[in-house]
């Protein structure tokens, strides 16, 4: 009765008339046969759902997930973060800087339609001031620059 | 955001994208670079994901088109008879074994004389369960093609079984 029934799937399987359910149904009964239990017409039939089965469970070397991991640039990732924070930061305190109140105002009254003052009227004070926050910002850059080598 | 994405629903694939490149090539370190290049890819490529009607078959054809490519750059487009196979099952008895060790050795070289696009059909359906649809997505092929390969493989498979099994009687 199960013999009919798989020759008749086989049948169906010749025809590539079968599902991938029928399929399966096959591979699963030829594989549950005893070694040496099949009819010779069978046998044969056999070794080639084996073969199937074992193609199917070919898979790659160790470390393989880790490789594609790396290849697709986490790292670059990260060190665009962190040049975007960076950026970030860089704008805050040049921002600060800019929009800071000048620390000697002068005796001339602040026109009502400006919107934004001179922090500093020593140029060589204000170069400094811009200076000193660039130096901080290079700092965190490069803090974060020496803990993706040390990785 | 796109990481986990990438994580969830396209690392998975690396079995049966490996699989299929290493059938292609016979070559276990070249299918890996193949597939490697192919997620490199895809990764590049993560702000269309949503645009894809299927990350797979993107998946499949590129590592299909990855692969032709490396073996026209090859110029020896068979494949080598692969040595990390375990197909038979430990139990069966010496006799047995060796057997249907040339039974399947005879299936392998059935398959590798096998028109390409046959070969192609039979193994996205026999071993990684493709439907036709899915096939026919990756192949870029029609679904009558599908089937029309699919039939003419397993039937030069059979037929190749079939004789050798004649002429196994006969002797």
């Amino acid at each position: 009765m199960e013999k009919a029934m798989i020759i008749g799937l086989l049948e169906k399987y010749w025809q590539a008339e079968t599902t991938i359910e029928e399929e399966r149904t096959l591979a699963a009964w030829f594989k549950a046969q005893p070694p040496g239990s099949l009819d010779p017409d069978l046998e044969q039939y056999a070794a080639l759902f084996a073969y199937f089965d074992g193609e199917s469970r070919v898979t790659p070397g160790p470390g393989f997930e880790s490789r594609i991991l790396q290849a697709i640039t986490p790292v670059r990732h990260f060190q665009g973060g962190l040049i975007a924070a960076a950026a970030t930061v860089l704008t805050v305190v040049a921002t600060l800087i800019l929009t800071q109140p000048a620390k000697h105002p002068t005796a001339q009254p602040v026109a009502k339609t400006t919107q934004f003052t001179d922090t500093y009227s020593d140029p060589e004070q204000a170069l400094a001031a811009v200076r000193h926050a660039l130096l901080i910002a290079s700092v965190h850059l490069n803090e974060g620059r020496k803990q993706i080598t040390n990785k | 955001m796109s990481l986990e994405v990438f994580k969830g629903r396209i690392l998975p694939m690396k079995d049966k994208l490996f699989r299929f490149a290493f059938h292609l090539l016979g070559d276990i370190p070249e299918a890996e670079d193949a597939v490697q290049e192919v997620f490199a890819g895809v990764w590049t490529k993560r702000a269309e994901w949503a645009q894809w009607n299927s990350i797979e078959a993107y998946c499949m054809t590129a590592t299909r088109n990855n692969c032709l490519d490396r073996l026209r750059r090859r110029r020896v487009p068979t494949v080598q008879e692969s040595s990390a196979h375990q197909l038979i099952s430990p139990d069966h008895d010496p006799h047995e074994k060796m057997t249907s060790k040339e039974m399947i050795q005879r299936i392998r070289q059935c398959m590798d004389a096998l028109p390409q696009q046959q070969q192609f059909v039979i193994r996205l359906r026999e071993m990684e369960g493709f439907s036709y649809n899915e096939i026919a997505e990756v192949l870029d092929m029609t679904l009558d093609q599908v089937k029309v390969n699919l039939f003419r493989g397993r039937n030069a498979i059979r037929q190749a079984l079939t004789k050798k099994e004649q002429k196994w009687k006969k002797q």
